[in-house]
């Protein structure tokens, strides 16, 4: 049977405002937040659920609290800092359960006294979170300690946080998640100060993490206070919004893994560039092995291969285009076309514009 | 820690070099959003001084077999040329 409601507002009967307001000219205002089964762009964490990880797939974190900066402290999954202090760690993507695909994963080890994960959120993502309450989740599990602590901070100046010895940065909040061996989602509200519009931090920590493993997913931050469910994204989206931060020109396992294109510029010295996939956050700075013979240049009339001597980022480097400077040892001819590659798993060159 | 490294084509002052100790070079341009760069600058606030550049190696000169090749001419094409 057709019908229709005529009324103004809908109201729960425990509520004292009203859930949704109609007027006559057919908006619907939603008193606080829709909540959906499903949402969109509403988490500001980038790669909350763990599965890019650029870098690698596992990494040991060496103690220190120098980190994290552009290009340190981040050790595998992207856009996730990670700390110990008293002893290393590891820091690992590890295979979820259920709906959740990849979790990143810290094994203790004997003398570690603290260990932290966190994500720094920049100001162009989280300025308008400033003034209102977000809510954060997190899906977390600890096989031996039971208390983790979030803090929420904003950085002092735009996207300027320090590192975690050095700090520059200003709490906004702090609590903690009573955990057990079993991966639970955990929620909480912050209520974020109007000045933090330059950026916002999000920090686990745990104590003496000695020993067992500490797994943490789907970690969101939103506006609001209620707790959507996790926002899940196409693969190649969270990778683009990765790549804002990181981009890695990738190594072979075997044979030659061509990189770029570029030119002698005379004798032994040339250039080669290329485009970034997204406009990067900041000027990258460039990370490579410290054997340049791991990278070589093949001078394409003539059909020479040979080793690197040298590699380096040259100035003209901006966020959408870069241009490694390279030095070989053999002679080319000044404008000869040449391809730079890597043959040598574990080298890559990695551009790092993280905060 | 840190060393200069100079434009290829400029000779100017082109990017800082970082030895990280573990097997692997970082190379930063000045970009004040970048916190690498800051703690270079915060490193020279303290009254330290980065190394000098240091060209990479000459490449070794091309012998003349190796300038025929580059040039795409055989020696009897080399010589048909010169009328030898």
């Amino acid at each position: 049977m057709a019908a229709t409601l005529k009324c103004d507002t809908i109201q729960n009967a425990s509520s004292s405002t009203a859930n949704l307001t109609l007027d006559a000219s057919g908006n619907a205002t939603v008193g606080n937040t829709l909540v959906m089964g499903s949402s969109f762009k509403r988490n500001r964490i980038i790669n909350g659920n763990m599965y890019i990880a650029q870098r690698a797939t596992s990494a040991t974190v060496t103690a220190g609290t120098a980190v994290p900066t552009a290009s340190t402290g981040y050790p595998c999954l992207d856009r996730w800092y990670v700390y110990s202090t008293g002893a290393n760690v590891t820091a690992a993507q590890v295979a979820g359960s259920g709906s959740n695909k990849n979790l990143l994963q810290i094994t203790g080890a004997a003398s570690v006294t603290a260990v932290g994960v966190g994500q720094r959120i920049e100001q162009l993502n989280s300025y308008d979170l400033a003034g209102q309450t977000a809510t954060l989740s997190v899906n977390l599990a600890n096989s031996v300690l039971t208390t983790v602590t979030w803090t929420a901070s904003y950085a002092n100046t735009a996207d300027t946080f320090g590192t975690i010895g050095t700090p520059t940065k200003t709490q906004i909040a702090t609590g903690t998640f009573t955990v057990t061996s079993t991966l639970t989602q955990y929620t909480t509200n912050i209520s974020i100060p109007a000045a933090a519009t330059t950026g916002i931090e999000i920090l686990f920590t745990v104590g003496a993490q000695t020993s067992g493993t500490w797994q943490i997913g789907n970690v969101q931050l939103e506006a609001g206070s209620v707790a959507t469910p996790y926002e899940r994204q196409i693969y190649s989206d969270q990778l683009a919004q990765c790549q804002r931060y990181t981009y890695i020109l990738p190594a072979a396992a075997s044979g030659l893994y061509f990189q770029a294109i570029g030119a002698v510029n005379s004798g032994g010295v040339g250039l080669a560039g290329g485009s970034f996939p997204v406009t990067m956050r900041a000027i990258p700075v460039l990370t490579v092995s410290a054997t340049a013979s791991n990278y070589q240049i093949y001078l394409v009339n003539g059909g020479t291969t040979s080793s690197c001597t040298a590699v380096s980022l040259n100035g003209v480097t901006n966020t959408n285009y870069f241009l490694l400077q390279l030095a070989w040892s053999t002679t080319g001819t000044a404008g000869q076309v040449l391809w730079f590659s890597c043959s040598t798993a574990g080298s890559p060159a990695i551009f790092s514009a993280e905060l | 820690m840190y060393k200069v490294t100079l434009d290829a084509i400029t000779q100017q002052l082109n990017s800082i070099e970082r030895d990280n100790g573990d097997g692997t070079i970082t190379y930063i341009l000045p970009d004040p959003a970048n916190a690498d760069y800051q703690a270079y600058l915060a490193w020279l606030a303290e009254g330290n001084t980065p190394n000098p550049y240091v060209p990479p190696p000459e490449p070794a000169p091309l012998t003349p077999q190796e300038k025929l090749a580059a040039a795409g001419l055989s020696v009897d094409e080399l010589k048909t040329l010169l009328g030898l």
